[in-house]
């Protein structure tokens, strides 16, 4: 008898193991649903993302159409002025539109705001775009010459659109637009200070809370013409963009 | 002082001018590109990721500084900037030699036992050398090479003030690090002679007044060095290695271009 009372211990037991791996499974597949339904969410979302992007793309296309129709009609208000009066609203049109072409590693600053463009020439329907590079080993080049081929290219009357960088001018962060300071600021990225030396230490102040409580954590950015700061106010990294101005030999 | 030559086909007019000024573009074409390739096997090796990002930002600028002399040497008839710097033989190139020698034993895919004392003295002492020619160039009677000095000078003083920062640190910390960077001080003064060379054609270009004489840049380069570094041999610097500027290179030069014209070599028509 005292042997099957063992038995029977031993048999709830079992029965209790039995009980506790089922409400593992139980558990497990409960996890496995959540699990779906995570990565469910997560296609989701990348689907809204995709849509906003897609969004976003159509917009700055509506945009380019109204700048351009704006050309259009600027353009025509000065025809009866003459054919020198024509050209320089035609550059007028090509500059709108360059303002509108973004550098490819600072979405939502145009290249014209960098102080990219350096000269616009039109013969007929042909135009001519000199740019400044602004760091000489900078990658993103080729992509912007061909947008800016591109964009110019889309306006109706233009035939072709020739774009050279010239290295023999030189880009200074001085050529930054006032407006391409305050598009970089949105972007993170902290205009470059307005009073620089070259090979002297410098700093600016944070372009999310404005503090000037800043540090260099490196001098050498993603792209060549940024740095890396830190700001110890609001406790975010930043960046900036690295000072560059004509050097003068005593 | 002799006329400013304005362009390439100006230049092309007189033979005696265009010799040196293209022998002087290849070598400030070869410095660039080859301390460029010593510094891009570095990538991910770095000692830490902040010099990673760094180094390999100063390697990239550098090589957009070689490419735009290239572009100076196609201009004046020389043929096309990537076979010039991908394609030219060895006895053709003009870098200096102490430039071209490897970063240390292995290689950069297996086994790299990579020496940061050899390249905080390399990349310094050229960095201060570039910075000196720049200088002298940006008066230079070619005026494409005076504006491109002028360019890349606004740039280099970070990549200078980068390498002199590692020299100050590195012979102010402790016994070990000052040993190493002293034994490798010693070796570049017995290697780096050709560097401060203009080689067979330096009168020449002194008398076109395309850059200032050897003389010249060597008292500049050496005062700047010798403001930062605190012990330097007292003996003049030797070519140790061969002379670069006359085509004579190591056999660490040939190991370098099997390995960067490797994809170019590949496919020469590959259009990007």
């Amino acid at each position: 008898m005292k042997l099957s009372g063992e038995q029977r211990e031993v048999e709830r037991q079992h029965r209790e193991v039995e009980r506790q791996h089922r409400e593992v499974e139980r558990r497990h597949r409960e996890v496995e649903r959540q699990h779906r339904e995570v990565e469910r969410r997560h296609r989701e979302v990348e689907r809204r993302h995709r849509e906003v992007e897609r969004r976003h793309r159509e917009v700055e296309r509506q945009h380019r159409e109204v700048e351009r129709r704006h050309c259009e009609v600027e353009r025509q208000h000065h025809t009866g002025g003459g054919s020198g009066m024509q050209g320089k609203s035609k550059e007028d049109e090509i500059l709108a539109i360059l303002r509108t072409v973004d550098d490819p590693e600072l979405p939502t600053v145009s290249v014209y705001d960098l102080g990219m463009v350096h000269e616009i020439k039109i013969v007929l329907n042909n135009v001519a775009i000199t740019m400044v590079p602004t760091f000489a080993g900078c990658p993103a080049l080729d992509f912007i010459e061909k947008d800016v081929k591109e964009a110019v290219e889309a306006l109706d009357w233009v035939d072709g659109c020739q774009v050279e960088f010239s290295f023999q001018l030189r880009w200074t962060t001085d050529s930054i637009t006032d407006k391409g300071r305050e598009n970089l600021k949105k972007l993170g990225i902290a205009a470059p200070p307005e009073t620089y030396q070259p090979g002297d230490s410098w700093t600016v102040s944070c372009p999310y809370c404005d503090s000037a409580y800043t540090s260099m954590e490196n001098v050498f950015g993603p792209t060549a013409c940024r740095s890396i700061l830190y700001c110890m106010e609001c406790r975010n990294p930043f960046e900036a963009m690295k000072p560059v101005v004509e050097y003068s030999i005593s | 002082m002799t006329k400013r030559i304005e362009t390439a086909d100006e230049a092309k007019q007189d033979a005696a001018y265009s010799e040196a000024l293209k022998e002087l573009i290849y070598q400030m074409a070869d410095d660039d590109f080859i301390v460029s390739f010593r510094g891009s096997e570095w990538l991910g090796l770095a000692p830490h990721i902040e010099e990673d990002v760094a180094f390999s930002s100063i390697t990239q600028n550098t090589m957009g500084h070689a490419v735009m002399y290239y572009n100076l040497l196609e201009e004046l008839g020389e043929g096309d900037a990537d076979a010039l710097a991908h394609a030219r033989p060895l006895e053709k190139r003009r870098n200096a030699v102490y430039l071209e020698k490897q970063n240390g034993d292995g290689s950069y895919l297996k086994e790299p036992y990579f020496d940061w004392a050899l390249t905080v003295v390399r990349h310094y002492f050229y960095e201060v050398l570039k910075k000196v020619k720049l200088e002298a160039l940006t008066k230079s009677s070619y005026v494409p090479l005076a504006n491109i000095a002028q360019k890349v000078l606004m740039e280099q003083p970070y990549h200078l003030a980068h390498w002199k920062l590692w020299i100050r640190q590195l012979q102010n910390s402790n016994e070990d690090a000052k040993s190493r960077i002293n034994m490798r001080i010693v070796e570049a003064w017995k290697e780096f002679g050709d560097a401060l060379e203009l080689g067979t054609k330096s009168s020449e270009m002194v008398q076109h007044e395309l850059i200032a004489g050897e003389e010249f840049l060597q008292k500049q380069w050496l005062n700047e060095v010798k403001a930062t570094v605190m012990s330097l041999p007292t003996y003049p610097l030797e070519k140790g290695l061969g002379n670069g500027r006359n085509g004579k290179h190591s056999a660490d030069l040939k190991q370098a271009i099997k390995i960067f014209s490797e994809v170019y070599e590949s496919d020469r028509e590959a259009v990007w």
